[in-house]
């Protein structure tokens, strides 16, 4: 049983033996557990999901880039008929196209 | 049969080192990696004769090398898990089988989907076959002491590339890049033969003891792993944070390097320094990585795993932001030297954390799925920079990116469990034992 204040005084062990006695304490087991998303660490989600998301951004950004410059050179394609390698130049190959579309319907900000 | 070296009699001090199989394990292990990673290591070689003879991009061949990296990390959770279930020496003799038929056909390619498949998928898949499993091999090697073990194989890796591609170079010029493919098929494969023959997968094959062993020690078993064992304690693994955790601190640690090793090159040479000096800042880092290498996995075993992982990732991160002030070769030099630190030492103390977290389990599925998050790191790492250059005409964002993501795998080490304590039951106990211990470590 834990007194109010005294919990202060005591050492950092001592307090955490104290708050493993009590039963929800224990059952949330915070001491080894971490919070979980869809049952994995929120560390790793984190990780991961920062890291698509910024790889998603920049692949989109380099696509609407790549696309913008060759619009500027050649007048055609841009951004909205990417696809369409009939206006394409001949130097522009239909994978280049298909992973800036890719990219380009991935990501919610391009 | 042989006598089983102990590490000390009754009443001795133990020994931190003396000779004992292990070392040969480890040289055999150092050589098997040396060896069998040599090609990718060396891969930047090919690329001039191959464009020379097929007229193929640089961004087509590059790919190869690529799509090898990714098809490594996917499959190394798999090779982890493989090397546990059968052993490291029949994953050995199957990715060495692989390897050869991998390199012969890559030595016949004529259309660049070849490349793919035979580069890029078959000896991607073989690496991760006979690579994955060394490391766990090598630590049922080693009771005490596995810093030492693991230091020489970590400084080992190290050396690969530095005498890797003058070699490749040498046969390209002489033979060719066709014959280069076959003679180091048939190379290697010797070699990694005669290594195969030497290698036991543990101890108690030659009727020895684990390094470091005292008396006292509960015996090892003599055959592989009952596989429902194995797949209790995977399951056990799975269950902690830490084994998610450090693939995505590998991931965060590699992205911060790739950026580095991918591009110094091109970043001093933008700022006005010659392509051969630049060129030698490679070696340089690689030459330091070597030292911190060998020197981490000993210190984080004896002054604590999380702490010196933490220094060598800020060591890594913080050493970056040097790169927005430095315009001459002296600067880029002490940058090389200092950074070499931070690098060599990022990758040191996982096999540490390994045992200290799951003891003397069979551990290749947790450093399967770390070389996963390690490989997909170098694979983002390398790309992001280039990315970045096109938007931009600089390298400021990809600096940007290897300084954050250092840092914030830093902090997610110190985020990391203790490690005084194993986090899965105890992999020697008795079976009958297991639940009881499984329920005292979720308590």
């Amino acid at each position: 049983m834990i007194e109010s204040g005294v919990i202060l005084s005591i050492s950092f062990v001592e307090a955490k033996e104290r708050l493993s006695e009590i039963p929800v304490v224990r059952k949330m087991n915070l001491w080894r557990r971490t919070f979980r998303v869809f049952g994995l660490p929120i560390q790793f989600v984190t990780v991961m999901a920062v890291s698509a998301a910024s790889v998603i951004y920049l692949g989109a950004w380099a696509a609407d880039s790549k696309i913008e410059s060759r619009a500027e050179a050649f007048g055609a394609p841009t951004v909205q008929n990417a696809g369409d390698i009939a206006v394409s130049p001949p130097e522009l190959s239909a994978d280049a196209v298909a992973w800036e579309g890719a990219f380009l319907w991935v990501c919610p900000l391009h | 049969m042989t006598t089983p070296s102990v590490n000390s009699s009754p009443g001795q001090a133990p020994k931190a080192f003396y000779w004992h199989y292990a070392w040969a394990i480890v040289s055999i292990i150092a050589v098997m990696q040396m060896v069998g990673a040599s090609i990718r290591m060396a891969f930047g070689v090919f690329i001039e004769p191959l464009t020379a003879e097929f007229g193929w991009s640089q961004g087509g061949i590059t790919f190869a090398y690529a799509l090898s990296s990714v098809v490594t990390a996917m499959v190394s959770p798999f090779a982890g898990s493989l090397g546990d279930r059968f052993g490291a020496r029949k994953a050995m003799m199957l990715g060495t089988a692989m390897f050869f038929v991998g390199m012969i056909l890559t030595g016949m390619v004529t259309e660049i989907w070849h490349l793919y498949l035979t580069f890029g998928v078959l000896l991607g898949v073989a690496q991760a076959v006979f690579l994955v499993p060394l490391i766990p091999a090598a630590m049922m090697w080693f009771r005490r002491n596995l810093g030492l073990g693991m230091g020489v194989l970590m400084g080992a890796w190290g050396v690969g590339p530095a005498l890797a591609a003058p070699f490749m170079g040498y046969l390209i010029g002489r033979f060719g890049w066709h014959d280069t493919f076959w003679i180091t098929a048939f190379g290697s494969v010797a070699i990694m033969f005669a290594m195969i023959v030497m290698f036991r997968d543990r101890p108690s094959d030659r009727d020895d003891l684990p390094y470091g062993a005292l008396p006292g020690d509960p015996p090892q078993q003599k055959v592989n792993a009952d596989p429902e064992k194995v797949k209790l304690f995977t399951r056990f693994m799975r269950n902690t944070a830490a084994y998610w955790n450090m693939s995505s601190i590998h991931f965060l640690g590699c992205v911060g390097h790739a950026v580095i090793l991918v591009y110094i090159i091109p970043i001093a040479v933008h700022e006005g320094v010659s392509l051969i000096l630049a060129a030698s800042l490679l070696t340089v880092m690689s030459g330091v990585s070597v030292t911190t290498r060998l020197i981490v996995p000993v210190m984080a075993e004896r002054m604590g795993t999380r702490s010196v992982m933490t220094v060598a990732y800020l060591i890594q991160g913080l050493t970056v932001i040097m790169l927005f002030w430095t315009h001459d070769a002296t600067m880029f030099y002490l940058f090389a030297i200092v950074f070499g630190i931070g690098y060599g030492g990022e990758s040191g103390g996982f096999p540490i954390l390994n045992r200290k977290y799951y003891g003397l389990a069979p551990v290749g599925a947790a450093h399967g799925f770390q070389m996963l998050g390690a490989g997909l790191g170098m694979a983002v790492g390398g790309w992001v920079g280039g990315v970045v250059f096109d938007i931009t005409g600089g390298y400021g964002i990809a600096l940007g990116i290897s300084i954050v993501t250092s840092l914030a795998g830093a902090v997610s080490i110190m985020m990391l469990e203790p490690t005084h304590e194993p986090l899965i039951p105890d992999w020697e106990a008795p079976t009958t034992l297991l639940d009881a211990q499984a329920e005292s470590v979720a308590r």
